[in-house]
């Protein structure tokens, strides 16, 4: 049995395809990375796992089982961390664990009670458990997800967006704080590097489609020298000169208010430009890795 | 398989997330000022014996029931406040990550959270209605001969009635996902209506049975429910007066409920939660 089986998965928003025909399985315990670009359809094949989207097509199981049908059954086995998580303000942290662990369909008001005090003292956590989620700090709340994750022991911790849990320490710690080492291991990250340093296997989404299933390290040697297209539309003329300021030194095509940025692969410029497109409100089309052209290679 | 333990859980996560709303407590302080507002000018026209022509069809000893019924706008905007957030907040909030994802069918989310709603806003009408009934009843005395159990099947029917627009503004939430459209929409219903009510009332006293029907399913005419339940209980001749049959109400009240909450459900179960 695979913790999860994805076969010919496809989502369209608006008529445009956001994930095309994605099959993946995942072994049990295998500590599985998610590599793609900005926009390349991870959260919204995590978020069609955990039936919060809906899919056109495919098939999807997680230990066996369909989250549409079991919902309630396939997520009590699923531990989640978001991109970025938000709680309701009002609770106190330990009233929104509370509240989870009651989910928890074996669990009585003592091992509620256990089960919650446990996890606030393995985070150090015990001194906020009344205080409000509202007046809690961004790093706080990262914790709150990681503890509301753990809550139930699952089988498989899902985390979108690893690289968002920095907290000034090492991810492994926090990974191995949660015990999961006989635990399924799902991630999704932009930088590869830290798939790398915990994931023993890796698939690589881009622009909808899962193009490598193998080692981190390998896809990180398919991406170095590689290309990344961009491309927006809305385009205005002061976004234009920040781009040029960036100093890729490639192929940039614009049309009416149209851009197509062609250049080397680097996430920090990814990051840059996107960041760019959006503060001018640029409405960004597309962030696709290109194959290594030959006249690169030579 | 429903559960009943996650319905539980999701209908106190709603009582105690918005069981102290701003918003709500606003309209409960306003509907207790309209209560001494009308009390005051019901009192001073008592006073001056000019009763008669501020209340024209309601036999003075019944007073009371008839000013109990000054905060009924006040109780449905709680029901359409309510409704309206129940699921659209989540959205705009940005919740539906964490919460939606904490291990429950999303028929048991639906139910769990419709339930809280409706306990939040019938707490309130209650609190409302309470108010209205010892104000009224302390400041003109006399029950008369009234058995107690009328006001709690009044009490009752405020519930019932509140569902209608409970349930239209629950759908609006969950088709819009957006609360100001909900409530501004649900709000309108219930200002409008009265209007088309006013305008068709002249069709209501042709007596075609099959007319007055249709005019009784207009959504705003099943607010009249405690008011005309009271009435009969009570033996006033409401001749003068438009009031829906309790009847009608009844059937009004359960076909836009099971409508709106059936489409509401449906639609909450097949959507995108983004």
């Amino acid at each position: 049995m695979y913790a999860v089986k994805i076969k010919n998965l496809r989502r369209y928003f608006s008529g445009i395809p956001v994930l095309e025909n994605i099959s993946l399985e995942i072994p049990l315990k295998e500590r599985h990375g998610l590599y793609g670009l900005p926009g390349s359809g991870k959260t919204t094949l995590i978020k069609i796992m955990l039936d919060l989207l809906n899919k056109d097509a495919g098939i999807i199981e997680i230990f066996g089982k369909d989250p549409v049908i079991y919902r309630s059954e396939v997520l009590s086995k699923i531990g989640y961390i978001p991109e970025k998580p938000i709680y309701p303000p009002y609770y106190s942290v330990e009233k929104i664990m509370r509240l989870k662990a009651y989910f928890i369909k074996d669990m009585d008001k003592e091992d509620v009670n256990h089960v919650v005090d446990k996890i606030l003292r393995e985070f150090d956590f015990r001194e906020y458990r009344k205080i409000k989620i509202g007046k809690l700090y961004p790093d706080q709340i990262k914790t709150l997800s990681i503890m509301l994750a753990a809550i139930g022991n699952p089988a498989l911790l899902i985390i979108d967006g690893i690289e968002n849990l920095k907290l000034g320490n090492d991810i492994q710690e926090y990974l191995g704080r949660l015990s999961y080492e006989d635990k399924t291991l799902f991630v999704t990250s932009k930088r590869i590097e830290i798939l790398e340093e915990i994931c023993e296997e890796s698939s690589f989404l881009n622009d909808g489609k899962i193009i490598y299933r193998g080692r981190p390290g390998k896809l990180r040697e398919m991406l170095m020298n590689s290309r990344v297209e961009i491309e927006a539309s809305g385009l205005r003329r002061e976004v234009l000169s920040k781009i040029k300021e960036l100093d890729i030194s490639n192929e940039i095509e614009v049309q009416d208010k149209e851009i197509r940025i062609h250049f080397t692969f680097n996430y920090e410029i990814v990051e840059k430009i996107k960041n760019l497109l959006n503060k001018y409100k640029a409405d960004i089309k597309r962030i696709r890795w290109l194959e290594r052209r030959e006249d690169d290679e030579s | 398989m429903m559960s009943l333990r996650e319905i539980y859980l999701f209908a106190k996560h709603e009582f105690f997330s918005e069981g102290l709303d701003l918003k709500i407590i606003s309209l409960v302080i306003l509907s207790l000022a309209d209560i001494l507002i009308i009390l005051s000018f019901s009192y001073n026209a008592f006073a001056k014996n000019e009763l008669s022509s501020l209340i024209s069809n309601v036999p003075l000893e019944y007073l009371w029931v008839a000013i109990s019924y000054s905060p009924a706008f006040f109780v449905y905007l709680v029901g359409v406040v309510v409704g309206g957030e129940l699921f659209s907040k989540d959205f705009e909030k940005g919740i539906i990550d964490t919460i939606y994802t904490f291990p429950a069918s999303r028929l048991d989310i639906f139910l769990g959270k419709v339930f809280g709603g409706m306990i939040i806003s019938f707490i309130y009408t209650v609190i409302i209605e309470i108010a209205s009934v010892v104000s009224s009843y302390s400041v003109f005395g006399n029950l008369m001969d009234m058995p107690l159990s009328i006001i709690f099947i009044m009490m009752i029917s405020y519930l019932f009635s509140q569902l209608v627009f409970y349930s239209i503004s629950v759908y609006i939430g969950v088709k819009t996902r957006r609360r100001k459209t909900a409530i501004t929409f649900s709000v309108a219903l219930v200002l409008v209506l009265p209007l088309i009510d006013y305008y068709i009332a002249p069709i209501y006293q042709a007596e075609n049975i099959f007319i007055r029907f249709l005019i009784d399913m207009i959504p705003h005419r099943a607010l009249d429910l405690p008011m005309s339940i009271t009435y009969n209980l009570l033996g006033i001749s409401s001749s003068s007066y438009n009031i829906i049959t309790p009847f009608n109400a009844m059937i009004s009240i359960i076909f836009y409920t099971a409508i709106f909450l059936g489409f509401s459900m449906i639609k909450f179960l097949k959507m995108d939660m983004k």
